[in-house]
């Protein structure tokens, strides 16, 4: 058993890697579309861009040497917290692996944060500042509305949720509210790539970043997103899967047809609207936080 | 115009004891006045305060050639006369000329001073002076707009760079300058505390081509500095050329067909059509709505097909000479007009519908970069960035040129002053220009475009104004023999950048672009920025750039 | 934010796609668009009328001893169009072509070469051929002056020489 789970837990990763490069380009077509664009020719071009940047040199401008090392980081803490992911086998870190979830989801931003800092240059110190008062607000929702969901499954573990506990309906659907806001602001897309902010910012996070590291950087910016995107799937698919039974792979392909959802879902939202300032995201966030969190909280509380 | 001929207009009478001589010039359409410099600083200051004149620009002038000194010209408007008032300044010396300055009286004048200090070597006396157009290694003794300097000239290369010092501040660390979002060379420092501006200052003239210079050249004659005027803004090209070549027509007496100035006044408003769509789509792309940039950007290739099938170049180039227009509107062209007109007026009402219910853009345009009817006087800004400050300022209306007397139009203007009211502002100018488009095509008298039998005397004088779409575009020109012996241009953008000052002080940093965007500054040309940040009291100057480490991956 | 997705979504909709895969496409023109020029070598007189008119020094003139050429660099072009205006033979025709970047530069460059007449005196080379044709042909049959192939210079002091014979004798 804990034999398919970490087969499972690798596929995820592997899946992980390979496809969010293209579920990039199906964001891309699909912005394009919108746009009433052509965009790009193939689905693989993501890929393409990637492997293009691969293959140049590599350029450190002086002190931003260090970038380096969070760069790495980022993508193996994403690349963890994702291990934690796949339902329909009971992990064998349950009950830890909510903590596992949110240790490395929160180690993942913190190192990209990370990456702008120690790039050294004033934009990215901008943009990681950004980040940083985004991430911090965002974090603390995020831990408050996956515990939410957790304890509305009845059981404080997010994989092992699809099978103890009872199901409790309306708190569930009050704290994945809370849960996929969060989840679509750490995916840092519009109207929350403060970060980023190209035109303000000239590139932001990134800036200093080039060639390969670039290639690096934009795997991380994707592997985050997906991340986002499969938490968000993995909350839907607990209930799904203790009504239909999908277990196992099914339970697996399953996951993987709603992170493809969500990720949809998100680059429609992304595309339809404008990019907002920092202060008025964090206080926007905040007003939708607090009453959410509440709200969740006292349904499970009470019983309801 | 309905003062008696040989009287000094009915406004400037109060001038009448402080000048020596005057008359009309351009065709009566503006009085130049001969000043003496001990009273100039008095007669500008009546003119811009008592007067409530606009101040357009100024030109020095090298007029040893003539009679032997240098010469300096203050050009002022009255819009509710429509008269342009030109001071005329003789200076005798030969070496170190200087003038008053009249800066602390017209703030407006602060550039322009500083423009023929450099260019000429006039000294304007009693104000603070910088080197503005000029490069830092550029030599002392020469003054490249004097006629004894060739044009070609081109100094010795300078052997190391200097740091530019960096504005009042003690402290900072400099970022830049490059920017990919928005091109062309200008240059903002704005000082930040935390993510606020406090203060902002302003580097530019990074790509002066010497375009001023250029036409006085041998190289070129009255028909050729056309295409060079074109050639100022890629997106203003033909306000460049009608303010040039009109002013050569009027300064010459030139016979104009009607139906040539109907055409001209037909482009200027698909260049304002093409200009205000492109802008609406930068403003959104800014704001990070890049659905609105595509879609108003898909709006706007019909205004440049359809500039393209009026004049064979998608930017409008290449239609003017002096005299008229090498191509005409042929009835045949009519209805298709019409229809892209159509398309247009439907495409910007529901793009513009679009990019205000986003409800981010909305409020990062509401109520930031407020520039104040005070301070947008005192500037003398021009065109959106004017109107959106409650200053009831358009040229078509003011000093009506082309055929604009014979067409019916609204001018929109708002009193916030903000970024919406300079949105706003252009998106109903796109509508007003598709009425004004269609009336200009249902009106248009038959006959020719174009004479070419025409003779232009030395030493006459024009000003010509242009509502370009970002504001007014001020031409002087003084005719020479075959070419003109001085022009001078005045870019719209040259009036709106000081008013950014006022504009971005307290702003948010992510707002800074947007704002200096709200004037459009000569759209390619906006920002260099440079952040400095005031808290962190670290500093290291200038702009070298970081060294950086090939690593081969072999 | 429902809204702002609606109104998009409608929009894209009703627009379709655009934009076009361009260089496997055609490029949106327009009959009217001007691109380069095209000199016809055989009917250019050699004049220099393009060159006088135009405002980019695209068009220049190239002489030798005994050769004038007339050479348009499309690097230069700013595709006004005024050469093609003015050209008193039509030789000059504005094409649609623009898609003019090379890695060769001397792809931009068109160059019409006239050998010039020589003069029967000095031995000079001065006007193109064709131009003399052109004057030739203008001139009443049978009645070409007798200086009219030689070079100015000649011309003006075989016409001082007359002058001076004329006034003597």
């Amino acid at each position: 058993m804990s034999f398919i789970n970490l087969a499972l837990s690798l596929a995820l990763i592997g899946v992980a890697v390979a496809v969010a490069p293209i579920l990039d380009t199906v964001d891309r077509k699909l912005r394009a579309r919108l746009h009433s664009r052509i965009g790009p020719p193939t689905l693989l071009q993501t890929w393409y861009d990637i492997a293009k940047l691969l293959g140049k040199e590599i350029v450190v401008s002086e002190g931003g040497s260090a970038v380096v090392v969070p760069l790495f980081m980022t993508v193996a803490s994403a690349l963890l917290a994702l291990s934690a992911l796949p339902p329909g086998v009971p992990s064998p870190l349950a009950p830890l692996d909510l903590l596992y979830l949110i240790m490395f989801s929160a180690a993942a931003h913190a190192s990209f944060i990370l990456v702008a800092v120690s790039s050294g240059n004033v934009y990215a110190v901008i943009g990681g500042f950004r980040e940083f008062v985004l991430v911090s607000v965002n974090e603390v929702a995020f831990v408050l509305g996956l515990t939410a969901v957790a304890l509305s499954t009845g059981v404080l573990s997010f994989s092992g949720a699809a099978y103890y506990g009872d199901f409790r309906p309306i708190p569930y659907i009050v704290s994945f509210a809370l849960l996929s806001i969060c989840l679509y602001v750490s995916s840092a897309r519009i109207p929350f790539d403060l970060g980023e902010a190209e035109p303000e910012l000239a590139s932001g996070v990134l800036i200093e970043l080039s060639g390969p590291l670039l290639a690096i950087g934009i795997i991380s910016v994707l592997l985050k997103r997906f991340l986002s995107a499969s938490i968000t799937a993995a909350a839907i698919a607990l209930p799904i899967m203790r009504y239909i039974g999908a277990y196992g792979l099914s339970g697996f392909s399953l996951l993987l047809a709603l992170t493809i959802t969500v990720w949809i879902i998100h680059s429609l939202i992304a595309a339809s609207l404008g990019r907002s300032r920092v202060e008025v995201a964090v206080k926007t966030l905040i007003s939708l936080y607090i009453p959410l969190t509440l709200l969740a909280y006292t349904l499970l509380l009470f019983g309801v | 115009m309905n003062q008696h001929k040989d009287l000094l207009p009915q406004r400037l009478r109060p001038l009448e004891s402080l000048i020596q001589e005057w008359r009309w010039i351009d065709k009566g359409r503006a009085v130049m006045l001969d000043v003496k410099r001990d009273k100039l600083v008095e007669v500008a200051r009546i003119l811009y305060k008592e007067i409530g004149a606009f101040f357009k620009t100024c030109a020095g002038v090298d007029e040893r050639p003539l009679w032997g000194g240098f010469a300096v010209y203050h050009i002022f408007g009255i819009d509710e006369e429509g008269l342009d008032v030109v001071i005329y300044v003789k200076i005798p010396e030969k070496d170190h000329p200087w003038v008053p300055s009249i800066v602390r009286e017209v703030p407006a004048a602060d550039w322009c001073e500083l423009e023929f200090r450099d260019m000429l070597g006039i000294d304007p006396r009693g104000r603070l002076t910088q080197r503005l157009v000029l490069p830092d290694d550029w030599p002392e003794d020469v003054k490249p707009l004097r006629k004894d300097v060739p044009y070609g000239y081109r100094p010795p290369r300078a052997e190391e760079s200097r740091p530019v010092e960096a504005g009042m501040y003690p402290s900072g660390v400099p970022v830049g300058p490059y920017h990919p979002a928005l091109h062309e060379p200008e240059y903002f420092e704005l000082y930040v505390e935390g993510e606020e501006v406090v203060d902002v200052r302003y580097r530019g003239f990074h790509v002066h081509r010497g375009i001023e210079k250029l036409a006085e050249s041998p190289r070129f004659d009255y028909n050729k500095v056309t295409f060079l005027a074109e050639r100022i803004c890629g997106i203003c090209g033909f306000v460049h050329s009608c303010a040039y070549v009109m002013a050569v027509e009027r300064a010459g007496k030139v016979e104009v067909p009607e139906r040539a100035e109907y055409i001209r006044a037909l482009l200027l408003e698909v260049e304002r059509l093409h200009s205000h769509l492109l802008w609406l789509g930068v403003a959104a792309h800014l704001l990070g709505y890049d659905a609105g940039f595509m879609h108003a950007w898909r709006v706007r290739e019909k205004t440049m097909i359809l500039a393209e099938y009026l004049t064979g170049s998608r930017k409008t180039y290449g239609m003017n000479l002096v005299g008229g227009v090498r191509k005409d509107i042929t009835p045949e062209k009519v209805p298709k007009i019409l229809r892209v007109l159509e398309e247009v007026a439907e495409g910007t009402k529901k793009v513009a519908d679009m990019i205000v219910s986003v409800p981010q853009v909305r409020k990062r345009l509401e109520g930031t970069g407020v520039l104040r009817r005070g301070d947008a006087a005192a500037l003398s800004v021009v065109g959106p960035v004017a109107r959106a400050s409650g200053l009831n300022r358009d040229i078509r209306k003011d000093y009506p040129y082309l055929a604009y007397k014979d067409v019916s139009f609204m001018v929109p203007v708002y009193s916030e002053g903000d970024n919406l009211s300079r949105t706003l502002v252009r998106v109903e100018e796109v509508f007003e220009s598709v009425e004004i488009i269609k009336q200009l095509l249902d009106r248009m008298p038959p006959g020719d475009i174009l004479n070419e039998e025409w003779d232009i005397e030395p030493g006459k004088y024009a000003v010509t104004s242009v509502e370009a779409p970002r504001g007014e575009d001020t031409h002087f020109l003084i005719t020479g023999v075959g070419r003109p012996y001085r022009w001078r241009v005045r870019a719209p953008t040259y009036a709106n950048i000081p008013a950014l000052r006022p504009m971005l002080r307290g702003q948010e940093l992510a707002d800074a672009p947007i704002t200096i965007a709200s004037i459009d500054p000569c759209f390619s040309c906006t920002d260099r920025m440079l952040v400095i940040d005031v808290r962190t009291g670290k500093r290291s100057v200038l702009v070298t750039r970081p060294k950086v480490r090939v690593v081969s991956l072999g | 934010m429902v809204k702002p997705i609606l109104k998009l979504i409608t929009v894209a909709k009703e627009v379709g796609v655009v934009t076009r895969k361009y260089p496997y496409e055609s490029p949106l023109l327009t009959e009217e668009f001007r691109g380069k020029i095209e000199i016809d070598a055989s009917i250019c007189w050699g004049c220099g009328a393009c060159v006088k008119a135009c405002p980019s020094n695209a068009l220049t003139i190239r002489e030798s001893m005994d050769v004038m050429e007339l050479v348009y660099f499309a690097g230069r072009c700013i595709f006004c169009g005024r050469c093609a205006d003015v050209c008193p033979t039509g030789a000059i025709r504005v094409t649609k072509e623009f898609e003019l970047a090379t890695d060769e530069l001397e792809d931009l460059e068109q160059v019409v070469i006239h050998r010039k007449v020589k003069c029967p005196i000095c031995g000079k080379h001065f006007v193109p051929q064709p131009l003399e044709k052109y004057v030739c042909e203008k001139c009443a049959k049978g009645e070409i002056p007798t200086y009219m192939m030689v070079c100015p210079e000649c011309r003006r002091k075989v016409g001082v020489k007359k002058m001076i014979r004329c006034k003597g004798g």
